[in-house]
């Protein structure tokens, strides 16, 4: 038989939230079904345990008049004093606090509204003047930076010498403000007739940041 | 103005001897109380003590507005989440065998009874300590001390609605949890006479 009283319904009736009726119906009820009995059962067990009294010895008050300082409230009687007074109108300063501040604004505020207006747009000033700088800065930043960005100036793409090829050298071209550098690959001569080491054909890149950017073959001899 | 208010007075002017007068009045059902949160005897007089001691130097806090258990009960219940949160969850949560063995030795001259009621408890025990730590602090304020849904709202800082839903959620949880043990095979039916 499926059982129609849910976990609520022993709550009710353990909590005497039943009426007489429903009481009765109930306890017609558990007569059939061990399920609902066993669960009321874990109900009453449950309050049974935490109502059972508990003993101990007693004598918490000597451990605890022997930790607590007793000349505290003696020694700082009005401090003390103060701050019960707090405690107690804490309720009543909190809301009023907040009111007198909100008055003492809106006072200010109407009284000394040019005075306001005039600090407003000084301190507008000086943010603006602050942000100027900063900009300036940057600025000044990018210009002293040695670092130059090869592809977004020059358009040039990037590569790499053809295998067999060798660096030569390199070199640094810098002006005023920025500075790169340049790297030659050359073709050795592989023909062992030849007396020469190299063909006569070199590349140039432009190295930046660790890449290599193509500038063509620029010479042949 | 009640006991209370005049020993806290006393206490404020001084007279350290009426704190010792409100410790000897609050002891046994704070004991109590805590035993049944912590089920160790040893951290509930370690709990204890400190609530005593927090009290005595936030007495000068106290206000009249409020019922002074249920002031002294707020501070048992922060000081207990305070222990509760330095120990280990799992720790916390063991049963003490000794605990037990304690509660069933006025019955021990029979010992089936002694054991199935042994057995009982342990089930209990850990059906209670199953719940989240509001829960089962709001269901024994409940029982143990027989509070009101208004007065475990003030202890707790949530609305009586909240507090009685605590309560209720505990039960269901407790329902719940014997009901998957049952299922489990891990404990007979309790049978209780009504």
């Amino acid at each position: 038989m499926k059982c129609s009283y849910s976990a609520e319904d022993l709550i009710r009736y353990t909590e005497g939230l039943m009426c007489d009726a429903e009481k009765d119906e109930l306890k017609k009820h558990l007569d059939i079904c061990e399920s609902c009995r066993s669960r009321l059962g874990i109900l009453k067990l449950t309050e049974d345990h935490l109502k059972e009294d508990v003993s101990n010895n007693e004598t918490m008050y000597l451990k605890v008049m022997g930790a607590i300082d007793k000349d505290r409230y003696l020694r700082k009687k009005s401090k003390y004093k103060l701050g019960a007074f707090v405690a107690r109108m804490a309720p009543f300063i909190k809301p009023s606090a907040a009111v007198i501040l909100i008055l003492v604004l809106s006072l200010v505020a109407v009284t000394q509204r040019q005075h306001i207006s005039n600090v407003m747009s000084s301190l507008g000033e000086v943010f603006s003047k602050h942000d100027n700088l900063i900009k300036d800065d940057e600025n000044k930043n990018n210009k002293n930076s040695k670092f130059f960005t090869a592809e977004s100036v020059t358009e040039l793409a990037k590569g790499q010498p053809p295998g067999g090829w060798v660096l030569s050298g390199d070199s640094n071209i810098k002006d005023m403000e920025r500075q790169v550098k340049l790297k030659f690959y050359v073709k050795p001569d592989s023909d062992p007739s030849s007396s020469k080491n190299e063909t006569g054909e070199v590349i140039a890149y432009l190295h930046d940041c660790n890449e290599l950017y193509d500038l063509g073959l620029v010479v042949s001899f | 103005m009640d006991r209370d208010e005049i020993l806290i007075k006393n206490v404020l002017d001084g007279n350290a001897d009426s704190f010792s007068i409100l410790v000897q009045c609050y002891q046994n059902q704070l004991y109590k109380f805590l035993y049944k949160l912590t089920m160790s005897k040893e951290d509930t007089e370690d709990i204890l003590q400190e609530v005593f001691i927090r009290v005595y130097n936030n007495l000068y806090k106290y206000s009249s507005r409020w019922s002074f258990s249920t002031w002294l009960y707020s501070i048992a219940v922060n000081v207990f989440k305070s222990h509760y949160r330095k120990k280990k969850y799992d720790e916390h949560n063991n049963i003490h065998p000794e605990e037990l063995d304690v509660l069933t030795c006025s019955i021990i001259d029979y010992p089936e009874v002694a054991y199935e009621i042994k057995e009982q408890r342990v089930l209990i025990v850990q059906l209670i300590n199953s719940l989240k730590s509001d829960q089962k602090i709001a269901l024994i304020l409940k029982h143990v001390q027989g509070f009101s849904y208004k007065e475990i709202a003030d202890i707790l800082d949530v609305s009586p609605e909240a507090a009685k839903m605590k309560v209720q959620r505990a039960k269901q949880i407790i329902l719940k949890k014997y009901d998957q043990l049952k299922g489990r095979g891990v404990y007979n039916e309790v049978f209780v006479q009504r």
